[in-house]
């Protein structure tokens, strides 16, 4: 089959676009059941306002979280394919992020930063990806895209066991080290085997398959790996994590395993989480046109909507010390007033000005405000802000 | 303070001796903060785009008290997890 250049860059950008706002199946139906097994009230408040989110962006085609994150390609390429195309596979791939990002009436946030040591400048539309191929039979390209977000990224582990050491007991020490600023519930991805970065790309790999513990769950004649992730998944949401770190039953919807044969002395694992916004998409084409990508069922989704009776209301333009002083940790609120942002840079920047002499720039006050870390996607169409969730404040 | 996930450990005792309060918002509930803004305009650092220095007028957003002026702090049990844990 002839694969054409603008199919590949087309479909691409429609993957992208399309994972921007719309969580897959499993990963929703995954997300229900927790939100109905869970008994901790604020995790459940957490994951209530996921799934309304979810609901809200497949519905409004915007961004699940502010993070439109890295875009991770997996692609499997037909050795047979041949190629109508002016530009290599990096290249038109780029090209479908490039497009994808820009794209006016949803546009993504531009996250990846040139020159990561030094100057970290923004590229600006968000190239480039990363991009794995591999080789196999056939005339077709099996592509698998993903964005994945900076927050889980950040948590990635990686170490070489001793050959008779208990991965699981790695894993349990490791889990907690890492947090809630992964975004629980989530994915968990592990590796094992091959060579260092076999590992890792094994973990990442894994993320990108549907939920489906429940299933070998139930399944007779389970294979030893899937005892492994079974005993994980148990262990680790027993940990009490919970959704955003608030505690609760579930802290993984799924963990997920890729192995493959190894050095007798070594025994390298690589795990990376995925969050609540974890997305991605399977798509083939075979010279026929741009990808086809699979209709999303809104009827997935329960009736849902933020009981407010539950949240204080808070003036936070008239907040006093004393009012505030009242709140104990738990409190949901819902405020009012004014705020300001800020996320990594800036504090940097304020920090150097501040501590030059040069004071806080002009028109910024925080006296008696709330800082919001968050790095918002920018507007489109009537809305105010683009999607605008918190960034990791550890 | 309004954030996601946890705080060291020097920064809840900071929290504390300022009589301040962390809030943390749902990392995954972007769109639906994102309708709690009703204004917003960049005040500072507009070149840096995403990291720009916003002001904003919201009105209902919802958030979880995180650490309150006592120093109390909701991920504590994160922090109690036993790092030996035998599985």
């Amino acid at each position: 089959m002839i694969i054409k250049q603008e199919h590949l860059i087309e479909s691409i950008h429609s993957a992208l676009q399309y994972i921007s706002y719309y969580h897959s199946p499993d990963f929703i139906s995954a997300m229900v059941s927790a939100y109905e097994r869970e008994t901790s009230q604020s995790a459940k408040n957490a994951i209530e306002q996921i799934l309304i989110n979810s609901k809200m962006c497949a519905l409004g085609k915007r961004p699940i979280c502010q993070d439109t994150g890295i875009v991770n390609v997996f692609v499997e390429v037909g050795m047979s394919v041949d190629w109508d195309c002016e530009l290599e596979l990096e290249d038109m791939i780029n090209e479908g992020v490039r497009r994808a990002y820009n794209e006016p009436d949803n546009r993504l946030r531009a996250s990846i930063v040139r020159d990561p040591l030094f100057s970290r400048v923004n590229t600006q539309d968000n190239t480039p990806a990363v991009i794995h191929t591999k080789l196999v039979k056939g005339d077709k390209l099996e592509i698998t895209v993903a964005a994945k977000g900076g927050g889980s990224e950040n948590k990635s582990k990686f170490t070489v066991l001793n050959p008779d050491d208990n991965l699981t007991d790695w894993v349990l020490r490791t889990i907690p080290s890492m947090g809630a600023g992964w975004c629980p519930p989530g994915m968990i991805g592990i590796g094992v085997g091959g060579t260092a970065e076999k590992a890792m790309l094994m973990a990442k790999a894994s993320l990108m398959e549907p939920i489906n513990i429940n299933d070998i769950k139930t399944k007779e004649n389970q294979s030893d790996l899937e005892k492994l992730r079974i005993d994980l998944f148990d262990k680790i949401n027993e940990l009490g994590i919970g959704a955003q770190g608030l505690g609760g039953l579930t802290t993984v919807l799924d963990v997920k395993i890729n192995d493959y044969p190894t050095h007798a002395a070594s025994l390298p694992v690589a795990m990376i989480p995925n969050c609540a916004s974890t997305r991605h998409v399977h798509f083939s084409l075979d010279g026929s046109g741009v990808a086809e990508l699979p209709e999303v069922d809104l009827s997935l989704y329960p009736e849902l909507a933020m009981d407010v009776s539950k949240y204080k209301k808070v003036d936070l333009d008239s907040l006093t010390q004393s009012e505030m002083d009242e709140w104990n940790i738990g409190d949901t609120l819902l405020l009012s007033g004014t705020i300001i942002t800020g996320r990594d840079a800036a504090h940097k920047r304020l920090k150097i000005m501040i501590e030059s002499g040069e004071g806080l720039p002009k028109g910024v006050n925080f006296e008696k405000k709330f800082i919001y870390y968050v790095g918002p996607v920018d507007a489109v169409r009537d809305e105010v802000i683009g999607p605008a969730g918190p960034t990791t404040s550890t | 303070m309004i954030g996601k996930a946890e705080r060291g450990q020097a920064t809840v005792e900071s929290i504390k001796k300022h009589q301040a309060s962390y809030l943390i918002a749902v990392g995954g509930a972007a769109y639906l903060i994102s309708k709690s803004v009703k204004k917003a305009k960049v005040v500072a650092f507009e070149e840096m785009g995403m990291e720009a220095i916003y002001e904003m007028e919201v009105k209902d957003m919802p958030v979880t008290v995180a650490v309150d002026t006592d120093g109390e702090n909701i991920h504590k049990a994160l922090n109690n997890i036993p790092l030996t844990f035998k599985g």
